[in-house]
């Protein structure tokens, strides 16, 4: 059940018992603010329980929005019947300034920002401390990755996303080498967004945007993009079919959607391999103690499977000491080491014997790499599929 | 007639743009002032590293007094709307001539902002079952005083009917 305004959509999903807002919500006649109003209440009248209003992707409202809203409040709470939930987006000012006024009006309201712990590792990944690690991580990746992005689809003249961009060096790169006609980036991290546009600056490259986003509810246009991307990032998250519905509505019918994701196991270092083995294992549970799934790579098929995409392909992107110089490779692992055992060894107040197995296994991966003779590799999975034309 | 601070800093603005638009044109075409405040907000937030926090800010604030002014302004008027940016503030001007029928009232209101009233002003507009009379869009205006933090200067030459509304955005809110 849908209510269409002249730029705003209210749609009701029943299974959530949630009605979304989206587009402009800026109402300019009384005819407007009623049907607003009758169509709150006709959902109201449909349910028990809560009733979650989601205005994650609702880029603006004006006073008269937010007086049908304040008069469905005050209707919800002369009814009893049915509480509400009020769910805000923290990248947009109004949301987070207006919404929270409507608890006032009754206690039956709560009243959240959905990407407020967004995700259990969020303070640490959207910090700018993270950045060095992302580029070190692009250094060796970019040259592998630059093929099989291709084979996955993206092309000359495209107009392409990437979600959950990071510090844009990669959609900067695949600008400047592959000549889409527009790459946006967007990242919910305000450091990496600020970072990324700094880049941009400093490289020259020209039709690219970056912009703060919430990936699991963007504020673009449906079948917008030839290409979107969502490069090692789903992996931080409790819920990435919510990323991945993204994706799929923002790219056009017959457009391709590229993810790629970790596997911990694949990690290789020889001659040391049992230590450098018990080391990413143990890392592996530490990142999923704080929500990380860092073998989320021999997922992502099946994910774009359930998303009904078509055409499914899957790569790995392998890093090694052959087609990779070593320092580079060793500059990734002592970002890791670092982030692993310091970072989010502190958040989880590892004990100083865990922190010191967890720092051998790393110093072994590092020797494997140093040594001439030694071999090391790093792994992740790619996966694309194609939206259905006639989804 | 003046209401609040209405001096400019003493420094030169960072940053400015001036617009010049027919009040008609706002008031016949109602979804022009959300088209209006989304230009200027995007070409002032241009410059903010949190850029869509600001541009989301500052449409809003454009927007409810653009939705203020279409109601106050007679029609065959001009709107001059023009933002600067200070150290710490940004200023928001719209000039215009004000409707008789509505210069008293408008100016009350803009004093009571000024008054220690304005979280119970502020509920009583929201919650109001009926639109004040005349509605010049109160509610839009104590949102943003009561969210934004902004404040509102206002300067009224009687004679002839012009009005000077002053908006001061303090930085610290686009900055959070």
């Amino acid at each position: 059940m849908k209510h269409v305004g002249p730029t705003y959509r209210l749609s009701y999903d029943a299974l959530d018992q949630q009605i979304s807002f989206e587009g402009t919500l800026r109402i300019t006649d009384a005819d407007d603010a009623a049907a607003v109003l009758a169509y709150l209440i006709a959902i109201h009248g449909q349910i028990q329980g809560t009733l979650r209003l989601s205005f994650r992707r609702l880029r603006y409202i004006n006073a008269e929005g937010m007086r049908a809203l304040s008069q469905f409040v005050a209707f919800a709470r002369d009814r009893a019947t049915v509480n509400l939930k009020i769910i805000a987006s923290g990248v947009l000012a109004w949301s987070v300034r207006f919404l929270p006024n409507l608890r006032a009006l009754w206690d039956g309201v709560e009243f959240i920002v959905h990407d407020d712990g967004f995700y259990g590792s969020q303070a640490i990944i959207e910090d700018l401390d993270f950045v060095p690690l992302l580029r070190n991580q692009t250094r060796i990746l970019w040259p592998q990755e630059r093929a099989v992005i291709q084979r996955h689809g993206l092309a000359r003249g495209m107009r392409v996303a990437d979600i959950c961009c990071g510090c844009g060096d990669v959609p900067l790169l695949a600008m400047r080498e592959l000549g889409p006609s527009f790459i946006l980036g967007v990242d919910h991290s305000e450091a990496a967004v600020e970072y990324a546009r700094g880049l941009q600056a400093e490289f020259q490259v020209r039709n690219a945007e970056f912009q703060r986003g919430d990936a699991t509810a963007l504020l673009l246009e449906d079948n917008s993009f030839d290409f979107v991307s969502c490069r090692l990032s789903l992996q931080i998250f409790s819920q990435p079919e919510q990323i991945v519905r993204e994706l799929v509505r923002i790219t056009r019918p017959g457009g391709r959607i590229y993810i790629t994701g970790e596997d911990y196991d694949l990690i290789l270092g020889h001659p040391e391999q049992e230590p450098i083995r018990a080391t990413y294992q143990a890392a592996a549970s530490y990142g999923a103690a704080m929500g990380m799934d860092l073998r989320n790579g021999r997922r992502l098929s099946g994910l774009l499977a359930d998303s009904r995409l078509e055409d499914i392909r899957a790569d790995h992107i392998v890093a090694d000491t052959v087609n990779t110089e070593r320092e580079a490779f060793a500059a990734v692992i002592e970002s890791w080491r670092d982030f692993s055992a310091f970072t989010i060894g502190s958040r989880l107040d590892l004990s100083e014997p865990d922190r010191a197995t967890l720092l051998a296994g790393y110093d072994a991966h590092l020797r494997s790499i140093r040594w001439p003779q030694g071999y090391a590799s790093w792994t992740v999975i790619a996966c694309s599929g194609r939206k259905p034309a006639n989804p | 007639m003046d209401i609040g601070e209405f001096a400019l800093p003493a420094a030169d603005p960072l940053f400015m743009i001036d617009l010049s638009v027919q009040a008609e044109d706002l008031q016949a075409n109602w979804g022009r002032c959300n088209m209006l405040a989304n230009y200027l907000a995007e070409y002032v937030a241009y410059q903010f590293s949190e850029r869509e926090w600001a541009e989301n800010l500052i449409s809003t604030v454009t927007n409810e007094f653009l939705e203020a002014v279409a109601q106050t302004a007679p029609p065959g008027t001009a709107l001059a709307l023009s933002c600067r940016q200070y150290d710490g503030l940004i200023l928001l001007d719209l000039a215009h001539a004000l409707r008789p029928d509505v210069v008293v009232l408008y100016m009350t209101f803009l004093s009571s902002l000024y008054g220690s009233t304005i979280d119970s002003l502020y509920f009583a507009h929201l919650t109001a079952a009926e639109r004040p009379t005349p509605a010049f869009n109160q509610l839009g205006i104590l949102m943003l005083v009561h969210d934004f933090h902004v404040r509102v200067a206002a300067r009224l030459e009687p004679p002839t009917g012009q009005i000077a509304v002053r908006i001061s955005i303090p930085t610290q809110e686009i900055t959070p």
